[in-house]
């Protein structure tokens, strides 16, 4: 990323940023100061991975009084063999993969469009930005709403003269219609954070490319698409982990149905641990889920930096 | 930036010919201003139809809400509002959520900046590496932590009937403070902090050093206010709406 006409700052570090050798006064109220947030992520974030990574090893039923019995690899088998755990990774990936590429370029499109200045812009970027705002639960339920056999989107359809449609139990369109959804939702967040990249460009490099006779297509093409792509690096991160995570849209919506169309890999875990009462399998799964998670970011990654070398 | 590409590029000679070109180059620009205009308001618009429409919903008697709907009800009624604070106790759950959301947000606004502070400026050897670890931690799933959590949750000793070691009672599922507890400090507000301070120039430090303030001093006097009372990013607007979606469990 470093290697980016638009990241400039190499000069000499201040003697703070360098890495300390050995402790002093300061370093050492450094670790006071950043002790309890170390505790915290210590006890709460990484003990439990390392608990669930036992878990996931055992078959526990808490309703039971009996502690966790060691099991060795029959969840990890089990949940693979099943065909259901399958399938819900093959949900969860088609689900990012309907939502992630239209966010990202309606969210680029938008920021372009706010980013410069007119009357009333702060107002149109806020309002861009309230679905953002409001909890994943509750937008799900006004979606719930406008989806339903006599709501806003069959009223609409209504108009135009088409058939009414029962997407949400449908099997072919109960996924897109929640990634429709989603794609709405995440629009203003993916668009505040390029709309960050697009001003964190330095203007002389538009002033170079216009001397060097660029037209606006090859100013974008040279310099904005160039300086946007590490905010586009993280956001494509980001937006994978939380969307390969997706629940609460698919418990409101859908209930994973119909014909586990749209059972997502969070929404079996959580069935799998509250329902069935399997905390060990469902352990097992959201540590696949996790590894999943973290190999689709990687390789993302991995290709978008590849590109700029 | 994207409707200027209907602009043709001009050629960059000066002449007699300047005055007239810059006179339909503007023109051609409030064009595309309005354009773009035009465009944000639809989309904005679009954007805004299903708050629109739940507004409208909020209004509209309940044995009509699955039925025809428009974004203007009929026959406008407050029974629903009557029904969310009466009959829902949705003045409890929205003091569920406040409580929740308060306890996060000051415990984070304490502990995040603090954090970020020595990350940034105070680095000590492991520093490095424990700020990669707590970066890293914000890509783990929320359903790895949450049998974990909520085990551990079930059996903190000396809560909800449990003995010192834990066992026997109930902990603390089904409390506020339990339901607070995965909120409490936000990853992301640690790396948000850090990368804040490590942009403020070094020569505070050195010279609030100079004048004998302590460490957390120059953190607490200069860095800080600079800052403003807490991050706009802090988890102030994500707690409120996590408690409300995790209270349902547990």
């Amino acid at each position: 990323m470093t290697t980016t006409p638009v990241q400039g700052r190499t000069a000499s570090r201040p003697a703070e940023l360098r890495r300390p050798r050995r402790w002093t006064r300061q370093s050492l109220a450094g670790l006071g100061m950043a002790t309890p947030a170390m505790l915290y992520i210590l006890v709460f974030s990484l003990v439990p991975v390392v608990y669930g990574l036992w878990l996931s090893f055992t078959s526990y039923n808490p309703l039971r009084r009996t502690p966790p019995q060691w099991a060795g690899l029959s969840n990890y088998t089990d949940i693979f063999t099943s065909g259901e755990f399958g399938n819900a990774l093959k949900v969860t990936a088609l689900f990012v993969v309907m939502v992630l590429p239209l966010t990202v370029a309606i969210a680029t499109g938008l920021a372009l469009l706010v980013n410069r200045p007119f009357r009333g812009v702060g107002s149109v970027r806020s309002a861009l930005y309230i679905p953002n705002i409001v909890s994943l639960t509750a937008v799900s339920m006004i979606w719930l709403w406008m989806y339903s056999p006599n709501g806003l989107f069959n009223e609409v359809l209504g108009h135009l003269g088409l058939p009414s449609q029962d997407l949400l139990h449908d099997e072919h369109w109960a996924l897109a219609a929640a990634a429709v959804m989603r794609i709405w939702k995440a629009l203003g967040s993916n668009m505040v954070l390029v709309l960050a990249g697009l001003q964190s460009i330095p203007k002389d490099l538009y002033e170079a490319a216009r001397v060097d006779g660029a037209g606006p297509w090859a100013q974008f093409r040279y310099v904005t698409l160039p300086g946007l792509r590490p905010i586009f690096v993280f956001v494509v991160a980001m937006d994978i982990i939380y969307l390969a995570q997706s629940f609460a849209e698919i418990y409101v919506l859908t209930q994973g149905g119909p014909l586990g169309s749209t059972t997502t890999v969070n929404y079996l875990i959580y069935t799998t641990a509250f329902q069935y009462n399997q905390f060990g399998s469902s352990a097992a799964m959201a540590f696949v889920l996790f590894a999943f998670i973290g190999g689709l970011s990687v390789i993302s990654v991995r290709g978008m930096l590849g590109r700029s070398r | 930036m994207a409707t200027q590409t209907l602009t043709p590029a001009t050629g960059r000679r000066d002449g007699p010919g300047t005055a007239r070109r810059t006179l339909s180059r503007s023109g051609q620009r409030r064009a595309a201003n309005s354009t773009r205009i035009a465009l944000l308001v639809v989309v904005t618009v679009l954007v805004l139809v299903p708050f629109m429409w739940m507004l409208s919903l909020a209004f509209t008697p309940e044995d009509q809400a699955f039925g025809s709907v428009s974004l203007f009800p009929a026959h406008p009624t407050l029974a629903n509002f009557d029904a969310a604070l009466h009959q829902i106790d949705l003045l409890r759950a929205l003091g569920n959520s406040l409580v929740v959301g308060a306890l996060a947000v000051l415990v984070n606004c304490i502990v995040a900046p603090l954090a970020g502070y020595a990350f940034a400026r105070l680095k000590f050897p492991g520093s490095g590496v424990a700020f990669f670890a707590i970066v890293a931690t914000t890509a783990i799933p929320v359903s790895v932590t949450m049998i974990p959590l909520f085990l551990m949750t079930r059996s903190i000793p000396l809560t909800g009937g449990n003995d010192l070691f834990g066992v026997g009672g109930t902990g603390l599922l089904n409390t506020l403070l339990g339901i607070s507890i995965p909120h409490l400090v936000g990853a992301m507000n640690i790396f948000l902090s850090r990368q804040y301070f490590s942009t403020m120039p070094g020569e505070l430090a050195e010279a609030a050093r100079l004048d004998g303030a302590s460490e957390l001093r120059i953190f607490w006097g200069v860095y800080l206010p600079s800052r403003g009372p807490c991050s706009p990013s802090s988890p102030s607007s994500r707690s409120p709406a996590r408690g409300t979606t995790s209270s349902g469990r547990s």
